[in-house]
């Protein structure tokens, strides 16, 4: 006579068998959290076992799976495994010795974030969309007086890209003063440039059209998304963040210029709620 | 030549354009939303008057700058639409020039954007050309 436990991943609300990261979790020691339903239909001398309650205990510190209420006529109940643990966990089965080993094996790796994210973009000012007299900058000549002090200039964005096709950001913003209405900075003679290898993201460089500025708490840095619809936009890594980019909002870095922002917009612009699935790292 | 549209309760004079650039992108609805706090005759104005694409663009403050408010759109900001009553729709600029305050962590008001920990925008007048001037 014979005890088992039979174990089938149920199909999402996306229509597959992905984990799902749900929209009230946050990362944590740099993981996310997954949520993995299962169909358990547990049988005890070769039929359907209603009413029981089991146990399970899961590899990883930080997992665990319970059942959601006790079986049903038909042996079967939903078994939740919650997990920040990338690659295998076992899901073990405790305190009833019969079914000590009906364990099961889950993968865990690319997932569903449940919430939709709204997609902005940004680009870093570019000094071809500047105009007005050119001036000294200290470490590197003369520029559009706009783009190196202007309010929509480097000392606002941080870097941008000069004439010559070459990045320039700014090393000392705290010594900066502006005048009323932050248009225009106050001491130029005081603001110190320097040259640059690109645009440097929180995390690393950002490129055009592959990174995002993200929420930290949502998804890890340096890691992938895929962000699928209404609009696909492909694979994205979040290589930078800032303090107005909070919860499900990815802010998609799309190149320098007043181009790469028509661009943007003439492919369709902002996503309100598009549907993004987590790659890992 | 631009040409110039006039709408009941907005100031307009020969334009030129402030917004040649825009660095960063956001939600029309959730920028009037915000703007209308502090002028909402003239945000009434605008969603009464015009219709409005989605996308609206900013300024924007970089990391490099403030990390704390690295991200935030700021003014002017560009918004595209076209008259609503308009028998032969012109695609329209509207520009929305706000007054911009920095503050410290005590609230007061600072020259400093790096050392910033907040910004507060109120909506000055807005601005209307054609697109084809602009652009």
């Amino acid at each position: 006579m014979a005890s088992n436990i039979a174990y089938t991943i149920q199909q999402n609300q996306f229509g597959d068998a992905l984990a799902i990261i749900p929209s009230e979790s946050n990362v944590q020691s740099g993981s996310i959290l997954y949520r993995l339903d299962l169909e358990m239909a547990v049988t005890r001398n070769d039929a359907p076992a209603s009413g029981l309650t089991i146990g399970f205990r899961v590899s990883g510190v930080q997992s665990h799976a319970r059942q959601i209420g006790p079986t049903g006529a038909g042996g079967k109940a939903t078994l939740r495994l919650e997990s920040r643990i990338v690659g295998k966990n076992t899901i073990t089965p405790l305190g009833l010795p019969e079914f000590a080993d009906c364990k099961f094996d889950v993968t865990l790796g690319a997932a569903w974030f449940e919430s939709p994210f709204k997609i902005t973009a940004y680009n870093c000012c570019d000094e071809a969309d500047f105009s007005g007299p050119l001036v000294n900058g200290q470490n590197v000549g003369k520029h559009k007086q706009d783009f190196l002090f202007g309010g929509r200039g480097i000392c606002m964005q941080g870097t941008g890209r000069g004439s010559d096709g070459k990045y320039i950001t700014i090393t000392n913003p705290k010594s900066v003063s502006w005048n009323p209405g932050y248009a225009g900075v106050a001491n130029p003679d005081a603001v110190i440039f320097q040259y640059s290898d690109g645009v440097h993201g929180a995390y690393g460089l950002v490129t055009a059209d592959s990174s995002i500025a993200i929420d930290p708490t949502i998804l890890p840095p340096r890691h992938r998304v895929n962000i699928i619809g209404p609009r696909a936009l492909g694979e994205r890594r979040g290589d930078d963040t800032g303090g107005a980019i909070k919860g499900h909002h990815f802010d998609h870095y799309v190149g320098a210029g007043q181009a790469a922002v028509d661009a943007w917009n003439a492919a369709g612009g902002n996503l309100a709620s598009a549907k993004v699935k987590y790659l890992g790292s | 030549m631009r040409t110039l549209l006039a709408v009941s309760g907005v100031c307009l004079g020969l334009l030129t354009s402030p917004y040649l650039r825009a660095d960063g992108t956001l939600s029309t609805e959730e920028l009037l939303v915000t703007l209308s706090q502090s002028n909402p005759k003239l945000v009434q104005t605008l969603r009464d008057g015009f219709d409005l694409d989605k996308n609206a663009e900013g300024a924007i403050i970089g990391r490099a700058v403030n990390p704390a408010l690295a991200g935030t759109r700021i003014g002017p900001y560009k918004l595209h639409g076209r008259l609503r009553k308009s028998q032969s729709p012109v695609e329209l600029v509207i520009t929305l020039n706000t007054a911009m305050v920095f503050s410290d962590r005590r609230g007061h008001k600072t020259a400093s954007v790096a050392t910033a920990t907040s910004v507060t925008e109120t909506l000055k007048n807005i601005q209307i050309e054609t697109a084809s001037d602009v652009e």
